[in-house]
């Protein structure tokens, strides 16, 4: 089985490999660029813990051969802040309690930046639907659902207060304990 | 998953010859049948031929008549405003595939060729009279969607045939479709009955001129009920047509029973959705009447 070059953007820079056919986009990612935000929850489409962006839209890295990618632009959840900073959709899901084993999260939040962007006021029947690809094996539902209006709804969150409203900068570890 | 090799051509014809290099080469579009395929069932496909780079398959148009390249998705078809406007069953159907990540991957040429009985896409084209277009070494042709299902995935396609476009015409004025399916859960499930209804009313607003009825998952095909269709034909959707309709719907299906549903349960649930699908096309025909 030849080995295939490939290159695609991944977080706004460059990326390269020589990958198998079979090696999935998720663990080029893991593996190959040691991107371990991304998740794999059953490898079968079904659970979303996947999700990033290819080319703007977002999909199933487990579904996705590496191969497939080759001159993509792809997004991890890595790459929505620069380091140190939250986005306002992960800051109002630490902020609402919306994570609790933590590992759906990565993949919820790409569905619901992909999804805010492209429907910046749904109901919250349309943005249960939304994110209805994205299971959580804590049933956090509720609490993520919370959070996400809150970004909808453009509340203050106590992280955003310091910082802008696209990026914001995390509180400096509490010390002492 | 095991190995394999891949070729990713950049037209039909390079695509053919790769498919007929190997025995079960298979072609590849979004991948989110066949990778599980792969991945869970043990599938063994020695030699994947991606579709990606074959330009042509990824367009879409909406000048007169709708043209759906293979590798159009069905995120693209479902969010489509000329699609949502004029063939609203289709967008109905593709709205429910998967969940947004696999409507941006899965393509409307990959769940049709994937033929099963269950898919979302199917019914709505063979409700609209769509033309499929096959692409291969020994030449081109088209035939009927309707002809193009031959069992669970089976299909007409010949070893190194490509489905390239899927034809549709645009329904004349007054016309209206409207596909649903019974699922116990709102997402991310597939169809136990499935019902797809395409008509148009006569020049008077009220008679139903002509109408197809596509049944899903209650047969080893999208079904039309060639009964419910003759129910509905001449009728106003009055009570009683739509019963017999219901009616003709469930004599036609041919369910199985299974972990989804009992036959039984299916033929019920036909005589329901029949009923409640005509009712929301006649409202479209309605709305499109001018």
């Amino acid at each position: 089985m030849p080995l295939h070059q490939i290159s695609l953007t991944v977080n706004g820079r460059r990326a390269t490999g020589q990958v198998e056919p079979a090696k999935l986009l998720l663990d080029f990612l893991r593996e190959d660029l040691g991107l371990t935000g991304t998740k794999e929850g059953c490898g079968t489409g079904d659970c979303g813990a996947c999700t990033v962006h290819v080319d703007g839209k977002a999909m199933h890295s487990c579904l996705t051969l590496g191969v497939e990618a080759d001159g993509a632009q792809v997004t991890t959840v890595e790459g929505l802040a620069s380091a140190g900073s939250l986005t306002p959709i992960q800051a109002a899901i630490v902020e609402y309690g919306g994570t609790q084993c933590g590992f759906c999260i990565p993949g919820i939040v790409m569905m619901a930046t992909a999804f805010l962007r492209d429907h910046p006021h749904p109901s919250e029947d349309e943005l249960r639907m939304g994110i209805a690809g994205n299971l959580c094996r804590c049933t956090g539902y509720d609490k993520i659902v919370k959070g996400l209006f809150a970004v909808i709804e453009g509340r203050e969150l106590i992280l955003t207060r310091a910082g802008s409203l696209t990026e914001i900068p995390l509180p400096p570890e509490p010390e002492g304990e | 998953m095991r190995r394999f090799d891949y070729a990713s051509p950049t037209s039909v014809a390079e695509a053919s010859q790769a498919l007929v290099s190997r025995p079960d080469a298979r072609p590849l579009a979004g991948g989110t049948d066949l990778l599980i395929q792969m991945k869970e069932r043990g599938r063994i496909v020695p030699l994947v031929v991606s579709l990606r780079r074959v330009g042509a398959l990824h367009e879409l148009s909406a000048n007169g008549s709708l043209a759906i390249g293979a590798m159009v998705t069905c995120g693209e078809v479902a969010e489509h405003d000329a699609v949502r406007r004029y063939w609203p069953i289709l967008s109905d159907g593709a709205e429910l595939v998967g969940s947004i990540q696999i409507r941006n991957r899965g393509t409307v040429g990959g769940n049709v060729c994937n033929a099963a009985p269950s898919a979302d896409v199917s019914p709505a084209l063979v409700a609209l009279a769509a033309t499929a277009h096959i692409g291969g070494s020994a030449g081109t042709r088209s035939i009927d969607i309707e002809q193009f299902f031959r069992g669970p995935g089976q299909t007409a396609l010949t070893r190194g045939e490509v489905l390239t476009r899927i034809d549709v015409p645009r329904p004349a004025a007054g016309s209206g479709g409207a596909y649903l399916r019974h699922v116990p859960r709102r997402e991310m499930d597939i169809a136990v009955v499935a019902v797809g209804v395409q008509l148009r009313l006569a020049n008077d607003g009220r008679t139903v001129a002509d109408a197809r009825v596509v049944l899903g998952a209650v047969a080893p095909v999208p079904l039309r009920s060639r009964g419910a269709e003759v129910a509905l034909i001449g009728s106003t959707l009055d009570a009683a047509a739509l019963t017999r309709a219901g009616e003709a719907a469930a004599a036609d299906a041919r369910p199985i029973s299974d972990v989804r549903a009992t036959a039984d349960y299916r033929r019920e649930l036909l005589k329901v959705y029949t009923r409640r699908v005509a009712q929301i096309a006649l409202g479209r025909a309605r709305a499109n009447a001018g």
